[in-house]
């Protein structure tokens, strides 16, 4: 049904800027509600699949400008909330091609938020930014407009400081 | 201890910090923001076996909550711009959203209003604030979604309820006695022009 009055549609939203606090203060409550309802491997799918969503109404107006893998996850990050990314190939196939890369967040803005360290096993506190940046790295391959020819990614955390990790890590494998 | 009224110059310094305040904070893209409240509502819901309501009630109160938790560590340094004087809360509310929103605010929130209970205009006898949204931050991303399952919810309210919240903690800090009631009057999603809530303010029973 659509609405009768315009409450304002994404675009008066986007490009417009709020303290990353409000984020930061909910996330913890989103975090636990899906830990009481589901396991902690569902809890990080649910997490990661929440990331996701968001990503694909996001690509709905922004549309990304760099074509490598570093750049285009600074230039997601930059657009949500900053932060500060590290890459490092971990593993190349017979071609040369990374087909295992690293992404090291330094400035993981939803650790942040986590005032105390999870201690649950099994769900990594921010895999929501795995969800971004795997979402992120499919559509651009699909539109073909990358630099590294890949045909898709698996973006995985593997350590959060939220769960007391000393780094904010994504593992990422390329399929070519 | 609080001061009874604001005095020009505490307004004047509140100005200031305000902007210092939104310069020097970490900031994100309001879209994504809404969008991560659009999601939640919908994760909540799969979660509550397709209860809208619930799912959306659920996000409320926990917005609410932790923006009181924020709140409260952040007392000590609001006690700049807290009187005694219901007036004075027009002012708080401006620095508080402004702080939050910075400048683009006002797109989303109009100056509250006070309605002093004595006013001849009010009908309750109760102390009022009211707030109008122009636009909405929560509306303004559902629109491809069946809205008409929305407007029974208080998915319009998420906001206004965590302000009314902060008021409330705000009071207690102050200690003047009032407990807070929030009807949102008018609402986009049913098919209002604009958004509106009434803070009452009701004494409270000792």
């Amino acid at each position: 049904m659509p609405l009768e009055y315009s409450p304002g549609t994404p675009q008066d939203l986007f490009g417009k800027k709020v303290r990353v606090l409000v984020a930061q203060m909910t996330y913890p409550d989103l975090v636990n509600f899906l830990l009481q309802h589901h396991s902690p491997e569902q809890a990080e799918e649910d997490l990661r699949d929440i990331a996701q969503r968001i990503c694909k109404k996001l690509l709905e107006l922004w549309k990304p400008k760099s074509r490598t893998l570093l750049k285009l996850t600074k230039e997601l990050l930059g657009m949500i909330w900053g932060g500060d990314i590290i890459l490092k190939v971990i593993q190349r196939d017979e071609l040369k091609r990374p087909i295992l890369v690293q992404f090291i967040d330094k400035d993981c803005k939803l650790c942040r938020s986590g005032e105390e360290v999870l201690e649950v096993k099994g769900v990594h506190y921010c895999s929501a930014v795995s969800g971004f940046v795997e979402y992120l790295l499919n559509y651009m391959a699909q539109q073909g407009t990358m630099k590294l020819k890949y045909k898709s990614a698996d973006v995985r955390t593997t350590s959060s400081k939220g769960n007391g990790d000393k780094q904010c890590i994504h593992f990422c494998t390329f399929t070519f | 201890m609080v001061r009874k009224k604001i005095g020009i110059f505490q307004k004047f310094l509140a100005q200031v910090g305000k902007r210092l305040q939104w310069w020097h904070a970490p900031k994100m893209d309001l879209y994504v923001l809404a969008l991560m409240a659009r999601e939640t509502v919908v994760k909540y819901r799969e979660l509550l076996n397709g209860n809208l309501p619930e799912a959306v009630n659920t996000l409320k109160e926990q917005f609410a909550s932790s923006a009181r938790t924020y709140m409260q560590s952040f007392m000590g340094q609001l006690k700049l711009i807290v009187s005694k004087d219901l007036n004075d809360i027009t002012t708080m509310s401006d620095v508080s959203l402004y702080s939050i929103l910075g400048p683009d605010y006002k797109h989303f929130f109009s100056n509250i209003k006070y309605l002093p209970a004595d006013d001849p205009n009010n009908k309750e006898k109760l102390h009022q604030f009211i707030t109008v949204s122009p636009k909405c931050v929560m509306c303004s991303v559902i629109g491809d979604l069946n809205t008409a399952e929305y407007k029974d919810t208080e998915y319009g309210e998420i906001i206004s309820y965590a302000l009314a919240s902060l008021l409330e903690l705000i009071f207690e800090y102050i200690g003047t006695p009032y407990t807070i009631e929030l009807k949102e009057t008018r609402c986009f999603l049913r098919g209002s022009p604009f958004g509106e809530g009434i803070m009452y303010l009701h004494p409270k029973k000792t």
